[in-house]
């Protein structure tokens, strides 16, 4: 059988994970080669995927669809487009990254690296999902294996910290299971209601000739909301009103909301980094919180465009608090993690600014920030996870001066902090740079308050440059704390400096030369931005 | 309609027989011997088993015993589910008795004869036998409940379950007898005057209001003894009491296939007995039932679950979630309830409700597997501090227990998940009919108690993995056992990620329901 890259990138690690149960737990060695191997193969894949998709085409590409519970209208229904092929690299350079790291792990490494693998193939099977089914499926398997990984592996507060994430996540997917199922049985009316259409979707789509009206397919989905909001006014037509509307997209943007996270859903995200070990705390700040977000962009703009319209401006406001207040928490910190735990929410509200203004630009810059974050915050917690360690303390007072013993390290965390205040050059600049344009041309448009927002965003990257500084000032440099006087190791073989100097590769070529993401990134954008932009016609004058 | 057809109810037969055959075994073997009936047992019901499963889905209904008796999908589906119940229970008590040293003879007649009145509470056409064959599980469950005599707590349980039952069913015989009275007839499908097979609920529809005010009453009485049987709150009391005290193989049969049986007479009842509302025509009758149950699938939802936070007895602990998990299988009830009421025939509800108790034998059978192995047979240790460290001391039993209640919590790739996504998607849909939105409120509930019993499974997993053991004695995996849990396991993950035959099993068993 003919497989797509998009299902083997999926597979690879969930085969990983199977194998790794039957090699014997005393092999260490092969645990490790074994899941460092099935890594490489998704950066392989995700490289390629990124290098063959076809610009010009744009849309879905590497598709595969194999019809998986009939009755349901539930299939294997897997592709990629611009912003799933950026988020797919994303997630394979950071789980890379993730498994050289944690070659350190001696503590049951064997269950450490199966939940590692099990956890990245819900990341990589949202990521590439098509069917509303299996995205739900994949982000749920996602949650419980980093339970295990912070309960067991992790540290500070640990069994407090992981029951308060797993629960916050587990409520706000149940949240968007509502809502997804909703949108499910409303499709299906739909379809009962307008059988022509349906037959029109099979002859449009050669993948699914054999579709019903009950379906998960996002496609369909989506195809059914673009036709039923083509056949009245917002408040008068029958399926996909504007209440509808309004009624679901809160769940969605509840439900996926509470891992992006958006305030005040984000209480659990710090405590989840403090404690996670550094793998675990480098996929879920670089990529699982990016599972939110992007559930967002892909189903609730693309199907509930006229209920984002109308309440995504509420959201910006909610960034705000994200961006500012994220910023002032991380700049009170004392324990380094917790600095980089609110930074990351600080910075994902940037992410939600970008897609509350409705426009190419910010759209873009906000997958592309998505991107360049993730990137960024896992090196992060690589880098303070290295020292951590052989220190056993994060708490900035009691470090100071690491760099003279720890000079590879102390030059990449440097490295990091510079890139996420924005320094030109890394791609968290290029992205942040899109997003504040995007809020301004919104503003420009009419919404007078993402004035505020942008001058207020932009405030907010003074924020972070100066806890960010702060931090690498009071831990790498000064004085050096005599109590670590010859006790810490540097990263002193390319084996364990090769994960970080990859994760800085890819911040400096995408910073210089963002184009070469960028472009893929619009092939996805602009198709959901012209969605949004018919639906904020439609409802424009509307209270 | 009217004839013997005594070859339809050769499974009954059959597990008749087998019965008799280890009670009379019992009499001619050695003492030391006895305890390989376990095994006889378990193979006696793997025949059976296999025998179901080969057995094609029947197209049309047939009935055998005058009417009394039907043959159809639903009947043959929950058969299997009931056989494989059957078979673990026979493997998990075999090892546990040998432990215990008494009456194993006994012990697995009665369980066979408990399966052979749920195979008659799969295949039931009528109130009478609806009513003999539910009191033959009762009985046999009673005597297997209080079956660790010298056992206080055991007593308690056999006592309080026949205490319970009792009234439970003279509750049913009362709403039957209402039933009987306004509609004169206890057949659910009978044949009418014109020689075509009439449904009892035409003949409550087609009654006076007065009389169809009878008829629910009858039902409504009827539904709170089958309420007792499934645990569903308030008549789930007895619930962690008995589920305590039991020998824990007979817990897990209680769990499993006593609330099965529940669920198939409620299920029957509302297919057959309750009327389809035609639109237009007064809701009155159907849409009560439709607040009531929604009222108690709440209430047991939040009840099983919350209460199940501060136990600390294992086996308390999923005597709550069972509650829990009651209040989910009801919300395929009121879905199906629901779409009664405004006219509609889909009865999603019913699939759901069966693959959810299909992937719920294999997933709670895993765990009480598990809970034996740990106990090594005695009843002393339940308690859930002693899972401390259980990761380190026994890592397969440990694994297998987590991705048991991992299942149970509804995580994926695991059966429960999708169980439980079928279920919420049920009731989601019935929200989407005129005047029934607000059991949107349903299915958040459904979906906040995903959450709150994900903690209390969690706190379970966190003891094994995250705490030191307190003992570094070893556990003893007894092979069958081992295998038996282990087969489980991939069972409920095979279920987990390829749903799509399992989906098709379950949605099978609608064609041949409503007639």
């Amino acid at each position: 059988m003919h497989l797509s890259l998009a299902t083997l990138i999926i597979l690879v690690p969930a085969l990983t994970t199977l194998l790794l149960f039957f090699v014997p737990a005393k092999k260490v060695q092969v645990v490790r080669w074994l899941a460092a191997g099935g890594a490489f193969c998704t950066v392989i894949i995700s490289i390629t995927m990124m290098a063959t998709y076809d610009k010009a085409v744009g849309g879905w590409q590497f598709t595969q669809v194999v019809t998986w519970v009939e009755d349901l209208g539930i299939s294997w229904n897997v592709g990629a487009d611009g912003i799933s092929v950026a988020m797919l690299l994303l997630t394979s350079l950071v789980i890379m990254a993730g498994t050289l790291v944690s070659f350190k792990v001696t503590d049951r490494p064997k269950e450490f690296y199966i939940l590692l693998m099990a956890l990245v193939t819900g990341v990589f099977g949202v990521f590439a999902g098509r069917d509303m089914f299996f995205f739900y499926f994949s982000y749920e398997l996602a949650v419980i294996p980093m339970y295990l990984l912070i309960g067991v592996w992790g540290s500070t507060n640990k069994e407090y910290a992981t029951m308060k994430l797993t629960l916050f996540l587990t409520a706000g997917a149940v949240v968007a299971l509502i809502g997804l199922l909703l949108l499910y049985w409303h499709t299906k009316e739909f379809f009962d209601a307008n059988p022509a259409l349906l037959e029109a979707f099979r002859n449009a789509h050669p993948d699914f000739s054999d579709a019903t009206s009950s379906s998960f397919n996002l496609l369909q989905v989506q195809y059914a909301a673009k036709h039923a909001m083509e056949m009245g006014g917002p408040a008068s037509r029958e399926f996909f009103s504007l209440g509808f509307q309004l009624w679901v997209f809160p769940l969605i943007l509840l439900g996926f909301g509470a891992i992006a996270p958006m305030w005040p859903l984000h209480t659990w995200s710090p405590g989840g980094h403090a404690a996670a070990p550094s793998a675990a705390s480098m996929l879920h700040a670089g990529v699982l919180m990016k599972l939110g977000s992007y559930g967002i962009i892909r189903i609730g703009l693309t199907c509930l465009p006229e209920g984002a319209a109308k309440i995504l401006p509420i959201v910006a406001a909610l960034c705000m608090m994200n961006i500012i207040y994220g910023g002032m928490v991380a700049m009170a910190q004392k324990d380094l993690k917790f600095v980089i735990g609110y930074s990351s929410s600080s910075h994902m509200g940037y992410v939600l600014l970008g897609i509350a203004s409705m426009n190419v630009i910010g759209l873009n810059g906000a997958v592309f920030l998505m991107f360049a974050h993730g990137i960024m915050t896992a090196l992060a917690f690589g880098l303070i996870g290295w020292f951590y360690d052989q220190t056993h303390t994060r708490m900035l007072p009691d470090l100071g001066g690491l760099a003279k013993q720890i000079p590879f390290i102390g030059v990449c965390f440097t490295i990091m902090a510079l890139a996420s205040a924005g320094l030109p050059g890394f791609a968290n600049f290029a992205s942040e740079f899109m997003v504040l344009i995007g809020s301004w041309q919104e503003a420009v448009r009419g919404n007078s308050w993402f004035f505020l927002y942008t001058i207020l965003a932009v405030w907010g990257i003074v924020i972070s440059a100066t806890y960010l500084l702060r931090a690498a000032r009071w831990a790498f440099f000064g004085p050096l704390n005599p109590c670590w006087e010859g006790k810490i190791k540097d990263a002193d073989t390319w084996f364990w400096r090769a994960p970080f100097i990859m994760l800085i590769a890819a911040l400096v070529l995408f910073g210089c030369y963002p184009k070469l993401l960028i472009d893929v990134i619009a092939t996805g954008t602009g198709p959901i931005v012209d969605i949004i932009e018919n639906a904020r016609q439609a409802v424009a004058g509307i209270k | 309609m009217d004839a013997m057809n005594l070859h339809l109810m050769l499974p009954e037969i059959y597990l008749v027989l087998l019965g008799l055959v280890i009670l009379i075994a019992d009499l001619y073997l050695a003492p030391e011997k006895r305890f390989n009936l376990g095994w006889w047992t378990a193979g006696g019901l793997s025949v059976l088993a296999v025998w179901l499963f080969a057995t094609p889905t029947p197209e049309t209904v047939e009935f055998a015993g005058f009417g009394l008796y039907r043959a159809d999908g639903f009947a043959l589906f929950m058969k299997k589910v009931f056989a494989l119940t059957g078979i673990l229970v026979a493997v998990m008590s075999t090892g546990y008795l040998k432990r215990y040293g008494r009456g194993p003879g006994e012990f697995f007649s009665l369980v066979i004869f408990a399966l052979t009145g749920m195979f008659m509470v799969a295949s039931v056409n009528d109130f009478m036998s609806l009513f003999v064959s539910l009191e033959l599980v009762t009985l046999c469950l009673f005597i297997l409940a209080a079956y660790r005599r010298h056992d206080k707590l055991s007593g308690e349980a056999g006592i309080k379950y026949i205490i319970v039952g009792a009234m439970a069913a003279g509750l049913m015989l009362f709403g039957m007898a209402f039933i009987y009275g306004a509609t004169g007839e206890v057949r659910f499908t009978y044949m009418g005057a014109d020689g075509q097979l009439v449904l009892l609920s035409q003949t409550v529809a087609n009654l006076e209001s007065g009389w169809q005010m009878t008829a629910l009453f009858g039902f409504t009485v009827l539904l709170v003894g089958l309420g007792f049987k499934v645990a569903a709150v308030p008549f789930h009391v007895w619930v962690p009491d008995v589920y305590q005290g039991a020998p824990t193989p007979v817990t897990a049969f209680l769990s499993v296939g006593s609330k099965a049986a529940g669920f198939i007479l409620i299920i029957r009842v509302i297919t057959l007995v309750v009327p389809t509302i035609a639109p237009g025509a007064d809701l009155a009758l159907v849409d009560q039932l439709v607040k009531l149950f929604a009222l108690i699938a709440g209430l047991t939802l939040f009840y099983g679950n919350l209460a199940a936070i501060p136990q600390k007895n294992l086996k308390r602990l999923m005597g709550f979630s069972s509650i829990g998990h009651a209040g989910y299988l009801l919300l395929g009830i009121v879905a199906v309830l629901a779409m009664k009421a405004a006219g509609e025939e889909t009865m999603n509800g019913v699939s759901a409700i069966a693959f959810y108790l299909f992937a719920y034998v294999f997933t709670n059978m895993a765990m009480f597997i598990g809970m034996v192995i740990f106990t090594q047979g005695s009843e002393d240790s339940h308690a859930i501090d002693d899972y401390a460290g259980l990761g380190k001391r026994a890592p397969l039993l440990a694994l297998c227990m987590t991705i048991a209640l991992l299942s149970l919590a509804g995580v994926p790739p695991l059966a429960g998940f999708f169980g439980k996504f079928y279920l919420i998607s049920s009731i989601v849909e019935a929200a989407r009919l005129d005047g029934y939105g607000w059991l949107l409120v349903l299915a958040a509930a459904g979906a906040v108690n995903v959450v709150i019993s994900m903690y209390y499974y969690l706190c379970v997993v966190k003891r094994m993995y995250m705490l030191e053991p307190t003992s570094d004695e070893p556990i003893h995996l007894p092979p069958p056992a081992k295998i038996a849990m282990v087969a489980c396991i991939v069972l409920v993950v095979v279920i987990g990620i390829f749903q799509g035959p399992f989906v098709q099993m379950a949605t099978g068993v609608l064609a041949t329901l409503g007639f």
